[in-house]
């Protein structure tokens, strides 16, 4: 014991404890509460990838049924063509890229929360990092699948990669659909490579905890031979940190490129440009919604209360009024151009054609829903609410979406001639695409769930390690 | 792999970091520990460099940056320029979205791979995981591993040491990594075992003879089962060769039908590569590498024969595949008077 006690003393705190009191001082609820001992936090962490909860199934079911009907609408689409959407002209785009800036958008706060909370070096991140990125990771196969399908023949979707073909012909990279290409792959293989390898000490304490054999092979070859030794903690400490400082500025250009896929064009709505940082700041809010929406139905079913703290609640619901305030000022910002552009087409598109066009109730309802709700987390009661905090992410998520219904079919059914003015409906094919990749989401989040070490288990021991050195 | 000398577990993060803190004081080098979570703080005392990754992702990162600027220089100022409206074909603000990316996906890519280069990731087995409970390093122990030592007395002191600071318990010394060779040779001798036991003679080693030994007819050979003795055979009467039944041609049955049927099928099939013409004027054949296609309007080609182009078309020759697949043989052959017609026309 003697030995203990002069631990306390010799570990280097002394840089560490006049920043760790700043920083405590902005919490106003502890980010981890009494755990007992780091195996038992191991194995409670863990115990839902050996037995399934009683939820689980129905939910995997209803997922499934809910991904068949995507299939069926893509396999509607592929054989049919893009004659069986809603779209026509000048309506050219519609549900399909709607859906593909909403999924892609969602994508962004995952990233956030583990690329640039890690760099501001905010603790409180560590519990709740892993599912974020795999919610980025989901959203962003949903995301890829639209722009797609909405090639007319997705077989050819290569001819969008330049490789030496012996026709001679190379993509056009003054086209923003390029960019495109390279955005999205890159930022899927970036955050695949950033999910797996702060994933692989977890995967070794699953191998390590796992009751079959059979489990203890398929976790073990995923860890990779990981042992916790400190020059793989080493290396792994910086291959992750590079990711990160790496993933942080993809991730603002990544929606930047999708914005410039409208403000390149010279329609009024689009034409823009404020559209870069306002669509990275929605994206970001709309991916905090659903982060919410993921986070607290976990946090209740697994009960990880202890885990994912009150604390953890009040920082998503002040990054919500944030990042909410941010797009309000933004929608005030765009109409504020509109207006001192003095340009009359864009004029009238945004102060008539939105609030009082054939879209008008999707405009006030995605008015509402994005610019109001934000406003009640200036209270902390609110703000450590998870009801009030559930319901104001799905008014957010849906309201998001209509924002990108807003921009895309508000400006184009609106466009210079009024002669070709048209009313956009969407067919069964549209909504099926949009429930179904919704489904497909969740299918993907559940397998995620049940088979893949969901909280971060080696980052939770270290705040554990943390909190009691502190408190030493 | 080397062998590890002395092995101590302990029961949480502040007594290992005072163990290897003492250790070091005590001048004991070359040590190892192995923890459930991250613990910078042991850094210093293990003696670790810092990392030289970032140099390499820099490198790489700036590859990237050079080989997407590249492409797209390449694509679209070089090889395939695209006039839009008189913009300027080499437009660097349109080429920076995909030069960022290039640069990102390099870079990343260099970080993660090269991670797992520098551990020799994966690594499936290791010595320590021959120690029972060692497994527990990744959940609540925190175990230390020491290598070389001077002298035993050395070994007998560092022991001590780990022992008054906490230490659960020690361990003198872990099996090298001959165990999991033993194990390897003995499964490639089970192997060899059952190849052995599929030879029909069991006991008697492995019949190498059956590899060598096949039974068949030689063509002038004998045959016991035929009449006349003799392995060959005649064929029917009326037998005619395959090849005959579409080698020959009757060149004063070319009429207007076989030519426009073989203009239609050159045209289909030959003009993507040998132009429309035949004069090797097509996208494919300015792309075609290493060499082009022959002009079929050129001396050489004019010199074959009708059979000789028949077969070419049949089997097809250097880069060209086998058509044989695509035409029927009359159709090889309106092809082959059609090509005659287009090199006369331009002999005139």
């Amino acid at each position: 014991m003697s030995a203990s006690s002069a631990t306390s003393s010799s570990v280097p705190v002394r840089e560490r404890s006049d920043d760790q009191a700043a920083r405590t001082s902005l919490e106003t609820h502890a980010v981890l509460l009494d755990v007992v001992d780091d195996g038992t936090l191991t194995t409670e962490l863990l115990a839902p990838n050996w037995t399934p909860s009683r939820t689980w199934w129905p939910l995997f079911v209803i997922s499934g049924a809910l991904s068949i009907l995507f299939f069926v609408a893509i396999g509607v689409t592929l054989g049919r063509g893009i004659g069986a959407w809603g779209n026509n002209i000048p309506v050219a785009w519609a549900y399909g890229i709607v859906d593909f800036v909403w999924w892609i958008g969602i994508g962004h706060a995952g990233t956030f929360i583990s690329a640039f909370l890690l760099l501001l070096n905010q603790r409180w991140r560590g519990s709740i990092n892993r599912i974020a990125e795999a919610m980025t990771l989901f959203a962003l196969v949903n995301a890829s699948l639209f722009p797609l399908l909405h090639l007319g023949r997705p077989w050819f979707f290569y001819w969008l990669i330049p490789y030496p073909a012996t026709t001679g012909v190379w993509p056009n990279f003054k086209s923003s659909l390029p960019w495109d290409v390279a955005a999205i792959s890159t930022y899927f293989t970036v955050s695949l490579m950033f999910w797996y390898l702060g994933l692989v000490p977890d995967l070794a304490a699953a191998r390590d905890c796992a009751p079959s054999l059979l489990r203890r092979r398929i976790y073990g070859i995923f860890a990779l031979g990981w042992r916790g030794r400190a020059t793989e903690w080493r290396q792994y400490r910086l291959a992750y940190t590079l990711l990160a400082g790496l993933a942080t500025p993809l991730v603002i250009s990544v929606h930047s490129i999708v914005s410039l896929d409208f403000s390149i064009t010279q329609l009024p709505g689009w034409h823009s440009t404020i559209f870069p940082p306002y669509f990275v700041v929605g994206a970001i809010y709309s991916g905090f919604a659903m982060v919410l929406m993921l986070i607290l139905p976990i946090r209740r079913v697994f009960g990880l209360q202890r885990i994912i703290t009150k604390q953890h609640l009040d920082n998503m619901g002040k990054l919500l009024l944030v990042t909410g305030s941010m797009v309000a000022y933004a929608y005030v910002c765009e109409a504020f151009v509109a207006w001192y552009s003095g340009d009359p087409f864009e004029r009238y598109t945004v102060f008539f054609a939105r609030p009082m066009g054939p879209y008008a109730i999707v405009f006030w309802v995605m008015t509402v829903c994005n610019v109001i709700t934000p406003q009640f987390f200036w209270s902390s009661r609110l703000r450590t609410s998870p009801i009030a905090l559930f319901i104001a992410g799905m008014l957010i998520w849906a309201g998001m979406w209509m924002e990108r219904f807003i921009i895309i079919v508000g400006a184009l059914n609106r466009d210079f001639l009024p002669s070709s003015w048209h009313f956009y409906a969407p067919t069964w094919v549209d909504w099926s695409l949009l429930i179904g990749s919704i489904g497909l989401f969740s299918l993907l989040f559940l397998a995620f769930l049940r088979w893949v070490p969901f909280v971060p288990v080696s980052e939770v021991k270290r705040l554990r390690f943390e909190e009691r050195r502190d408190a030493a | 792999m080397r062998e590890i000398r002395l092995l101590a577990e302990f029961g949480n993060a502040a007594q290992l970091i005072a163990a290897v803190e003492r250790l070091r004081r005590e001048r004991y080098h070359d040590l190892e520990t192995y923890t459930p979570f991250d613990i910078p703080e042991l850094d210093a005392n293990l003696g670790l460099r810092r990392p030289r990754l970032g140099w390499f992702v820099l490198a790489a990162g700036l590859a990237g940056l050079v080989a997407a600027y590249g492409i797209q220089w390449w694509a679209n100022v070089h090889s395939y320029p695209l006039n839009v409206g008189g913009r300027p074909l080499h437009s660097i603000p349109a080429f920076i979205p995909a030069t960022f990316e290039g640069t990102v996906l390099a870079a990343s890519l260099a970080s993660f791979f090269g991670a797992l280069l520098v551990l020799r990731f994966p690594k499936l087995w290791s010595i320590e995981d021959e120690v029972p409970d060692f497994y527990r390093s990744s959940i609540d122990r925190f175990w230390l591993a020491m290598h070389t030592f001077a002298s035993d007395h050395d070994r007998a002191h560092a022991e001590q040491l780990l022992k008054e600071s906490g230490a659960l318990r020690t361990i003198a010394r872990v099996g090298t990594e001959w165990q999991s060779v033993g194990r390897s040779l003995i499964l490639i001798m089970v192997l060899f075992a059952g190849m052995n036991a599929c030879s029909d003679r069991v006991g008697q080693g492995f019949d190498w003879k059956r590899m060598r030994a096949q039974p068949r007819y030689e063509p002038f050979g004998g045959s016991r089962f035929f009449q006349d003795g003799m392995a060959m055979r005649t064929p029917p009467p009326g037998t005619i060769p395959r090849e005959a039944v579409s080698t020959s041609f009757d060149t004063a049955a070319v009429d207007t039908a076989t030519l426009s049927r073989g203009a239609n099928r050159f045209q289909v099939f030959c003009a993507v590569c040998h132009g429309v013409a035949g004069n090797g004027n097509s996208v494919v054949g300015d792309n075609m590498l290493p060499i082009k296609p022959p002009l079929l309007t050129s001396a050489p080609v004019v010199r074959l024969g009708a059979t000789q182009l028949y077969a070419v078309i049949t089997d097809g020759f250097g880069h060209m595949p086998s058509y044989a697949a695509q035409l029927t043989p009359a159709d090889r052959w309106a092809v082959v008077a059609y090509v005659r017609t287009l090199q006369r026309g331009s002999a005139r």
